[in-house]
This record gives C-alpha cells, structure tokens and sequence, in this order.
C-alpha cells in the first residue's frame, strides 16, 4: 500500500482516493487503540473497587462490638468481699464462680451442665477478670448494683450481626445460647458500639478480645528502625555514586548490582537476615530491631535508585555556580545538590517505606509471626507487624476474625494510601520551592 | 591535530605540530600567563599549544567559531575543567607568577580569586540575598551580619541591580528577568573579591537591552577587574574588549588589539571569520 503510494502514479485522483481510504484505516486504528486503553483502565478500576468493596463490607462490621448491658448485684457475701477489703483479697475473690452463680441465678432455666456452659459462653470468657478488675478499680461498688456492659462473645457477636431474627444458621452456638441471645436481644440489653477493643488490645486467642494495637505499635517501631538505618546509608550511597565516585567498572558494578537488588524477591531478604542477624550475630527472633534491618536491606535500592535519580536531575548549572564561586565540590552537594534532591529523596523513602510496612514474606523468616499478646515496649521486645497480623488472622478458624482480617486490612490499606498521598504532597509542595 | 591541519592547510603552521600564533599573544606585566597550554578530553586534543598573557586590569575577548576550543580555554584559568574526568591540560598556567595547577594551590582559594560567570544565567535557587551572600559565607569573608548586609549592597550596586531588587532581597533570585539574573550572577561572583572574572558567553541567553546593560556593567567592572570574556558576537568583543584572541580549531590563531583584529586582522583565518566567510 505504501508503495504505491511512493511511486507517486501520474494520476492524482488515484492517490488521493488510496490516501484518503487509508486514511480512515488510520482513524479507525487510533479510535481503537483509545479504547483498548480505556478498557484497560476501566478494568483496573472495577479491580480496584471490587477489592474495596469486599473488604469494606466484610470488615466494616469489626469496627463495631455487641455488648450486653446487665444488671449485676456485687454481692459482699458471694464474693465474700467487703468495700474495705484490700487489693490482695480481690485478687483472691473467686471472680468466675461470682460470674457463674450470677448467670445461673438469672437464667435458672439452665439446667444441665452443657446448657449452662452454653450460658456462660454467650459472654466472652475473660469476663470474670473484667468484673474483678472493674472492683479492683472502685471496691465501694461491692454490696451494689451495677449495670454492666458486657462485652459478648464472638460467636454471640456473630449471631447478632448476621443471623439475628433469621433462620440462617452461621454460628456455632447451640440451641439454648441461641435462645438466651434472643430473649437479651427481645429485652433490648443488647448493644452494638463502636469497637474500642479493636485498637486498644493486642493479638487474643478469643476474637472478640483481639486487636490491632501490638501489631501497630509492632510495626511503627519496625518502621522506625527501618528508616533510621535505610535513609542515612541509601542517601549517602546515592550522594558518593553520583558525585564523587570515579567511573570505572567497579562503580559500574555496584549499580547494576543495586539494580539487581532492587528485584530481588523480598523473603530472601529475610533469609538473609536470618542466616546474618540472627545466627551469625546472635540477635533475637521475632524483634522490631532486627525486623527493621531486614527492611532496611530491602528497601535500600529502592531508595537509592530514587535518590540519584532526584541528584542527577538537579541541573549541573547549580553546581557549575558552586564550584565557580569557590565551594569546594562538599560544600556544593550539601548546600546546593541536597536540598534540591531532598524533595525527590523523601518521596523515594516514604514509598520504600510504604513496601516495607506491607511486607510480610521476609518477617515471617525472622520469626515475626509469632502469637504476642503484649504490646511491645521497645525495638528489642517480641513483637508482630500489621501485614503479619493479617496473615495469623486469615488462617484463624473462627468465623469472627474473617471481619477482623478485612478490618485489619482496612488499617493497614489507610495508612499505606496515607503514605503515598504524603509521598505525592510533598513532591508536588517542594518541588520547586521558588 | 592531523584533520586539524587537513581540513585548514592554510593554518599557520611553520614546523610540524608547531604553530605561530600571530600578533602580540605576550604582555610585559600580565596578570596571568600561559605558556605551552594543551588540552585534551581524553585522546582528543581541544586546546594546543597556547601561549597568551592576560593584562592587569585589562578585558580580553576571545572568538572564533563554535567548538573553537575557546570556553575549554577559559575554564582552564580557574581549573573548572577539574571537574570533568577525561579532561586533562597539559603546560604552565600562572596566575600573579604562582603555577594555578601545581599541587601546593588550593582549587578553592584560586577560585575565589578567579570568578566565573556562566553562559546561561544560573542563581541558586535561594534568595536574591543569600546568592550573593554565598561566596562571603563560605570563604568566610565577613564577621557579622552587618558585614554581610554591606558586602552585599555593595556588589548588588556595583552591578547596578541595587535599585531593582532592595526592596525584594529575601524573593527568590529565579523570579528575576535573564538580564537581572546575570547581573545577579556577576554580583555574586565579584563579592568573593576575586581578582581576574571569567566570562563565558555572558549575553548569549539574554535579549538585546540586558545584554547593552550587562556590556556597561562590564565596560565599568574593568577599572577594578581583569576579565576575560568568551563571546560568540565579534560586535560585543569589539565594544567591550581592550585585546582580542581568535580561536581557531584549538589553536590560537591571533590576538591583537580589539581594534586592529576588527580592521586590519594580520591572519586570513581572522579575516575570514571577521568577514563572515568561516563560523
């Protein structure tokens, strides 16, 4: 076709019509190749929304809690507690079997030993320490009664979130739990509020007691590690590697290397750090410290790649002007060159940082994974991140941590989306500062 | 050096590999010299064998056609070209009787002694001040904030850009126009204190009017400076220099007086590029 319209045919009207058929052709490929593209991303979007979609409405219910107001007598004599007993007695007091008598004595229709451990466990189980605790707090309340809101248990929450007034069957509760939920709901004890626990607790075995906080503080001290190190080093590998090192194969070397790096597979990073920090130097498993380290090796390339690429765009006239006036090839990286980079910098460290608070595979070789139920205090306490959270949760039986996954997930999602905005924010603030 | 001399057999060359560059290259009490000066970008030679003195207080313009080697030249008497890798020179460049490239001189301190002003306009990005508060800052030049403060009202008013900018000295330098910039850049680079300022094409990026300001600026900076000035127009080499080097091909051609370059040039490459027929 081309061809014949290169031999450029002595009769004009024939190009002109091969011209302008093709030329529709043409029109034709560019309409569809923009639609190729629009679907493309159309796709992407729906992907994307799906993704919210299920995860949101399967998490948003973790965010709340079914709780049962009731009326308890703090009993002195079942108790065998008086409001000038001391902190000691308390303690001693048996809690559970106050719990349990109280129980009874409002649903006397348990009889059997299996209806009555079925009424027991429409509340969570750690409620007997919480009554203790609650007494611990203000003993004037022993003698008194006091409305209590109780926290219910997962299988009840489940219960009353989903199945409520319906037939399904989802839960795992018997017949007679089933029908004390009922007659607390009929009687309007039941409460869904907002679900403190979610952020206030650590990792529980009991799904209505579990919560994100060990895993968040976890992971912001892991991060911290991670930033501390990978900053500085990345910052001045990037600096020496663009303005100071000689070009030879060595260098040439180190960058494809660091390229390399940069595509390794995450979890062999962390058998790196296994094999190095844990065995070789001795760390302990399962700590922030070391969770940031192997971080930190995997977010390294990432922002040194980031990092010269933000140096190099620096125009060389600026420090043509340093060194012209006399700063010495130092002075004019940290006076000029740096501040210049910075903008490109941060926004290359919050999004390595954003990979490595998603990371899961390269903690869970270090020992990250780990069931911990105490908040950890400093970057040398056992602890677990957020991603691996998710990761312990996904696998657990219960039917009530499938909501505290998607919820964890939203977390983990909403910082992440944080990050990257502040990553967007800031180039766009600083840029070009003047 | 061989395509050199085959594409321009008439060059003036008397012996093989030797030239004679015509006119009066030496001075009898130079500010700078250079003797025997080459330069090489790795194998490739940009700059033979120049002699050439650079007179006290006097502004010398040096021409010739582009990649002439005229700019390497320049950026060899304050060892700019350190900064590029392959870039090696080669003979005895002086400045006041001291070697500029023997170990003992500090690059920082010969460059604060020899300023620079670049082709294309180039503030820091920072304020109207503190650009021309840098080179005092880092050479430690001035004790206080009131030091400072002079320093740089006195190089902004010898530029004659004291006027436009006072009342916007903490607004970013980009903000001002080509012209202002490189006034700006100038200001900057005699704050230092510096002795001889080089010039690289200091009007090419700028419109007519800034560039007739910038030639009065440099017109009046000679009384105090020497300057030598790299230009691509022979008008403003004619206007504001005292002497005049041709460049051609590396090699240095003629230098003589401005005026007799312009009217009676002794070397047909002169005449030739002078008249429009080469560059």
């Amino acid at each position: 076709m081309t061809e014949q319209i290169t031999e450029a045919t002595p009769m004009k009207d024939t190009t002109r019509s091969l011209r302008e058929a093709r030329l529709k052709k043409r029109h034709a490929a560019e309409k569809r190749f923009q639609w190729y593209g629009r679907l493309s991303i159309a796709f992407g979007i729906a992907c994307v929304l799906f993704l919210f979609y299920d995860i949101i409405s399967k998490g948003h219910g973790a965010f709340f809690q079914t709780y049962i107001n009731m009326e308890i007598e703090f009993d002195g004599e079942k108790l065998g507690l008086t409001p000038d007993s001391s902190e000691e007695e308390i303690r001693a007091a048996s809690f559970n079997s106050f719990f349990k008598k109280t129980l009874r004595e409002k649903y006397p229709a348990a009889e059997t030993r299996r209806e009555k451990s079925q009424l027991y466990a429409v509340f969570t189980s750690d409620m007997p320490l919480i009554l203790r605790d609650m007494v611990i707090a203000d003993p004037s309340i022993i003698g008194t009664k006091q409305t209590v809101s109780m926290i219910a248990d997962d299988d009840t929450d489940v219960y009353v979130k989903h199945a409520l007034g319906t037939d399904s069957d989802i839960s795992r509760m018997g017949d007679f739990q089933r029908s004390i939920v009922d007659d607390l709901h009929q009687r309007g004890m039941i409460e869904k509020k907002f679900n403190a626990i979610f952020f206030s607790n650590s990792d529980s075995r009991e799904p209505e007691l579990a919560g994100i906080r060990g895993a968040i503080t976890g992971s912001f001290l892991t991060l911290m590690v991670t930033l501390l190190m990978s900053f500085p080093i990345a910052v001045a590998t990037a600096i020496y590697l663009e303005e100071f090192a000689p070009t030879n194969k060595f260098t040439d070397f180190i960058e494809v290397n660091i390229n390399n790096l940069a595509a390794v597979p995450s979890v062999i990073f962390g058998l790196l750090g296994l094999a190095v920090f844990i065995n070789f130097f001795g760390m302990p498993r399962s700590v922030p410290m070391v969770g940031g380290f192997v971080l930190t090796l995997m977010t390294l390339p990432t922002i040194i790649i980031s990092s010269r690429a933000s140096i190099k765009a620096v125009p060389p006239s600026i420090r043509e002007a340093a060194m012209g006036m006399g700063a010495s090839k130092v002075q004019t990286v940290i006076h000029h060159v740096l501040p210049l980079a910075m903008p490109g910098m941060l926004t290359g460290t919050i999004i390595g940082m954003a990979q490595a608070l998603g990371e899961t595979a390269p903690l869970l070789m270090i020992g990250m994974v780990a069931f911990i139920v105490d908040v950890p205090g400093s970057v040398t306490d056992p602890a677990t991140v957020l991603p691996v959270q998710i990761f312990l949760w996904s696998d657990s039986p219960e039917r009530a941590f499938v909501e505290k996954t998607s919820a964890a997930i939203m977390v983990l999602l909403t910082f992440l989306i944080i990050m990257n905005s502040t990553a967007v924010w800031l180039r766009k603030r600083l840029e070009r500062r003047w | 050096m061989n395509t050199a001399q085959k594409t321009n057999p008439e060059a003036a060359v008397e012996i093989p590999g030797k030239y004679q560059t015509v006119g009066h290259p030496l001075l009898d009490d130079p500010k700078m010299t250079v003797r025997s000066t080459s330069v090489f970008y790795a194998e490739k030679q940009a700059i033979f064998d120049v002699d050439l003195d650079i007179g006290k207080n006097e502004v010398i313009s040096m021409i010739g056609p582009s990649g002439c080697g005229k700019s390497t030249f320049l950026r060899c008497l304050n060892r700019m070209n350190d900064t590029i890798d392959i870039c090696r020179v080669e003979g005895d460049l002086r400045l006041d009787d001291e070697d500029i490239y023997s170990k003992k001189i500090d690059v920082v301190e010969l460059r604060a002694r020899v300023g620079m002003v670049f082709q294309k306009p180039n503030p820091f990005p920072k304020s109207i001040y503190e650009n021309v508060a840098y080179g005092a800052r880092i050479h430690g030049l001035t004790d206080n904030k009131v030091q400072l403060d002079e320093l740089v009202e006195k190089s902004l008013v010898r530029c004659g850009l004291w006027n436009e900018v006072k009342d916007r000295l903490e607004e970013p330098a980009t903000g001002l126009s080509g012209g202002q910039q490189q006034r700006l850049c100038i200001a900057r680079a005699i704050a230092v204190g510096p002795e001889v300022i080089l010039m690289d094409e200091p009007c090419s990026a700028l419109d007519p009017i800034a560039t007739a300001t910038v030639e009065e600026l440099i017109h009046e900076l000679s009384e105090n400076f020497t300057i030598a000035i790299v230009t691509h127009s022979m008008q403003q080499a004619a206007r504001v220099s005292q002497r005049t080097a041709y460049f051609h091909l590396g090699k240095l051609i003629e230098v003589n007086e401005t005026s007799q370059v312009f009217t009676n040039p002794e070397h047909k490459l002169t005449e030739e590029y002078i008249t429009g027929r080469i560059g």
